[in-house]
């Protein structure tokens, strides 16, 4: 048989790993902002261009996009050549995908801190980026099916699978959740509205967290883990199970992220189930990762990579039996909204993500450099303080999970609330403190290993393409008995086993949202709910633009507790004109689905210039610059066009009078303001703030729940 | 009230036996195939990582 020579580009493994370190720099620098903000607002830096709303999803966006994004481009371009025994496809292609993925980075880097937001969590990106995401996205899976199709190696790795299923699976989230109409360049609406825009959003939310940050990286496991013990893994066939019932049984869970919201109850019960079950084969993927380890620990003493790996798989392993627990609904009851689901995914993205992504670094790029590491002792170091850090990041926040979970729920002999929400607030500042200081050490440990890494690579010498020769594939192969059987056939063919995948994850999502999506969006359930005025609108698209949402609810979900402190519990049919959904998924700051009537606008006017002036010990931080910017009304008009078209029933010809509307009630507010002595025009931002603060939940207080059926 | 709307849609039942159906069929499927596979493929494949 001939032998083909080739060469392996490494120089795009290593560009990607550049990135992966400088993102994750950047990233965990803004998350230590944040996470100081929670307990000192004059951290907010007194600008909105670095209030929390804002810089909270550049922190996320800058970790699972560019921090853990990168890694995983770096992670799959080394193994995938070396599984194939082929050189990427093109590397014209690989250099767009490394160009295109940083300037989305950029692009995000810019536009959130300026408040062009979608305002869906891990999704925020305007449309023009998110198309780019697309375009990036088409560009990494032609490169990579193209080399799996030029490869020299008849069948796939099963780490090849699980990067088949994280591109597929990530392309039709990315496509479905993004359905959005543009209104201008920056600014668009979510096709769907309330509780179908919510089910979406966590459908995609919940396999985002499966096949951006699980997936790519048990693919990355299977074959680094092997490659740094030296021995195959424990159980191949253990990998297979692993790998078609994790991708078969993730799709289905999202609807845990909605538990006792206004998502219909059979959806809720069919989340729960799924992610029940899919303890068994995220389990088994941790118990294939830890037994590979066996007759071997002896390494994991003396080899920091592989005390990376085995921490790493270890958190894995946690997070991943910690997610079930809290799908249950009464575990859910107190954790949701409190900080026990920051410490949840904590222990994912720095303990599973962030030490096998380290893991990776250190051992790949010595060997890409030809040269050894730089030093053993600075790794083990990093390994010891980014541990600790995990511990100092995640136990205050469990303990504090706890404490507002329980707090929020315990009422006097008398049977009324126990606690105000600002004594849930206060009592869990000094464990935010701890937790600032948990991160602080977890960036220590990553500065370190940055010198480590840029000490290592000056001592070597990059090999840019690395020589390397494999004999080619017979091109009329004819498999004869058992190499006929039909799993081994598919893995011969990378396009069946693509489409394959495809049904797969499209089965649980087809179940889970078409029973949604029969009902048409526009059914109006409840009669008394009516559109919002065009200033009620503006103010929503601030609401949206401050990343109020990041912070508070919207979502009043049927317990005692909650209806006693807030109000009425929350109905589907009050959400159909939300586009997007602004239910939250944290109660930093209290909900605010009743806000409506519940204060006066001289109260909202002060608390937004200085929420401590209304509330003594409010981490908020002050939104003064609303009293003094100008509200942007240019657009109005397609605002109400918008609207129309995906449903909402403004009467035809209304846009041409939405202005008149918009002032007028401005007006009004303005010059009740000035009853209470409060100087402020009736064109400032904060006007329309006011009002659909002053709208939340009021169309059925006011009527007391007429349902039209 | 939403969950009147569920029951127009005919059949809605069906989707929690379907979900069940469908899994096990597949778990099914694949543990039928994992246990017929010959150990010199699996033995095989597991070894390419470290080739």
């Amino acid at each position: 048989m001939q032998t083909e020579k080739f060469q392996y580009d490494n120089r795009i493994v290593r560009n990607f790993a550049i990135a992966t370190m400088v993102f994750g720099i950047v990233g965990m620098l803004v998350g230590l902002l944040v996470a100081i903000q929670l307990y000192e607002p004059a951290a907010n830096l007194g600008n909105q261009y670095t209030s929390f709303g804002r810089i909270r999803p550049l922190h996320t966006n800058a970790i699972i996009f560019a921090f853990v994004g990168n890694a995983i481009f770096m992670g799959v371009y080394y193994s995938l050549q070396r599984l194939c025994k082929a050189r990427m496809f093109s590397d014209l292609l690989s250099n767009i995908h490394f160009w295109g993925w940083q300037l989305i980075i950029v692009a995000a880097a810019i536009t959130l801190p300026l408040g062009i937001t979608t305002s869906k969590e891990y999704a925020e990106l305007e449309w023009p980026i998110d198309i780019a995401i697309t375009l990036i996205w088409v560009v990494f899976g032609w490169n990579m099916f193209g080399t799996i199709i030029k490869r020299r190696e008849r069948h796939m790795y099963v780490a090849i699978w699980f990067y088949i299923a994280t591109f597929v699976t990530v392309a039709v989230l990315h496509i479905v959740n993004s359905f959005e109409l543009p209104i201008s360049l920056f600014k668009s609406y979510s096709f769907y509205a309330g509780v179908q825009d919510a089910l979406v959003q966590w459908w995609y939310g919940h396999n985002a967290v499966a096949f951006f940050l699980t997936t790519p990286f048990l693919g990355m496991m299977y074959y680094y883990l092997p490659k740094a013990v030296d021995r195959p893994v424990y159980s191949y066939k253990l990998s297979i199970l692993h790998f078609w019932t994790l991708i078969f049984l993730y799709i289905w869970a999202g609807p845990h992220h909605l538990l006792y919201t206004s998502l219909p109850d059979w959806a809720q019960s069919l989340g729960v189930a799924f992610s029940i079950m899919l303890i068994a084969p995220s389990w088994g993927g941790m118990i294939n990762g830890l037994l590979t380890l066996r007759g071997a620990w002896d390494k994991v003493r003396d080899e920091p990579v592989l005390k990376f790996f085995a921490v790493g798989i270890t958190a894995y392993g946690m997070a991943t039996f910690e997610g079930p627990m809290l799908s249950l609904k009464n575990v859910n009851a107190i954790a949701h909204f409190t900080d026990w689901i920051v410490a949840h995914v904590h222990v994912g993205a720095l303990g599973w993500n962030g030490f096998m992504t380290f893991g990776i670094l250190y051992w790949l790029i010595p060997r890409i450099y030809q040269t050894k590491l730089h030093s053993t002792k600075l790794a083990n170091f990093h390994f010891w303080i980014g541990t600790l850090g995990i511990l100092f990041y995640a136990v205050p926040m469990y303990w504090s999970g706890f404490t507002q979970g329980l707090m929020w729920k315990e009422f006097t002999e008398a049977g009324q609330l126990k606690y105000e929400f600002i004594d849930t607030t206060k009592q869990v500042l000094s464990l935010h403190v701890f937790r600032s200081i948990g991160g602080t050490l977890y960036l220590a440990g990553t500065l370190v290993m940055v010198y480590n890494i840029v000490k290592t690579m000056t001592a070597g010498k990059l090999v840019a393409n690395e020589a390397a020769e494999a004999p080619a594939l017979e091109s009329n192969y004819a498999p004869t008995g058992h190499a006929s059987y039909w799993h081994k056939a598919l893995e011969r063919k990378p396009m069946m086993f693509m489409v394959l995948s495809i049904i797969v994850i499209l089965i649980g999502g087809a179940v889970e949202m078409l029973p949604t999506f029969l009902i048409k969006s526009n059914i109006q359930t409840i009669s008394s709910v009516k559109p919002y005025t065009p200033l009620e609108l503006h103010g929503r698209d601030l609401y949206i633009r401050e990343g109020c949402v990041g912070c508070h609810s919207q979502m009043i979900r049927p317990f005692r507790s909650e209806t006693e402190r807030y109000g009425e519990y929350s109905k589907a049919g009050e959400y159909v004109y939300d586009h997007p959904f602004l239910w939250g998924s944290k109660r930093t700051g209290p909900d605010l689905m009743r806000e409506g009537g519940k204060y006066s606008n001289s109260w909202h006017y002060n608390h937004m210039i200085d929420p401590r002036t209304m509330t003594p010990g409010s981490i908020m931080p002050a939104y003064d610059w609303l009293a003094e910017q100008t509200m942007d009304v240019s657009n109005i008009k397609d605002k109400i066009n918008a609207m129309r078209t995906l449903g909402v029933p403004y009467e035809k010809g209304y846009e041409e009078r939405a202005l008149q509307d918009l002032e007028l009630q401005a007006k009004g507010i303005s010059e009740n303001l000035a009853l209470e002595k409060i100087k402020i025009s009736s064109d400032k931002e904060l006007i329309s703030l006011i009002a659909y603060l002053q709208r939340l939940g009021t169309d059925i207080k006011l009527s007391n729940t007429t349902s039209n059926k | 009230m939403f969950r009147n709307l569920l029951h127009e849609i005919s059949g809605i039942d069906m989707y929690k036996i379907f979900s069940l159906v469908v899994f096990t069929a597949f778990f099914l499927l694949i543990t039928i195939w994992l246990f017929s596979a010959k150990k010199e493929y699996i033995d095989e494949m597991s070894k390419k990582p470290l080739e």
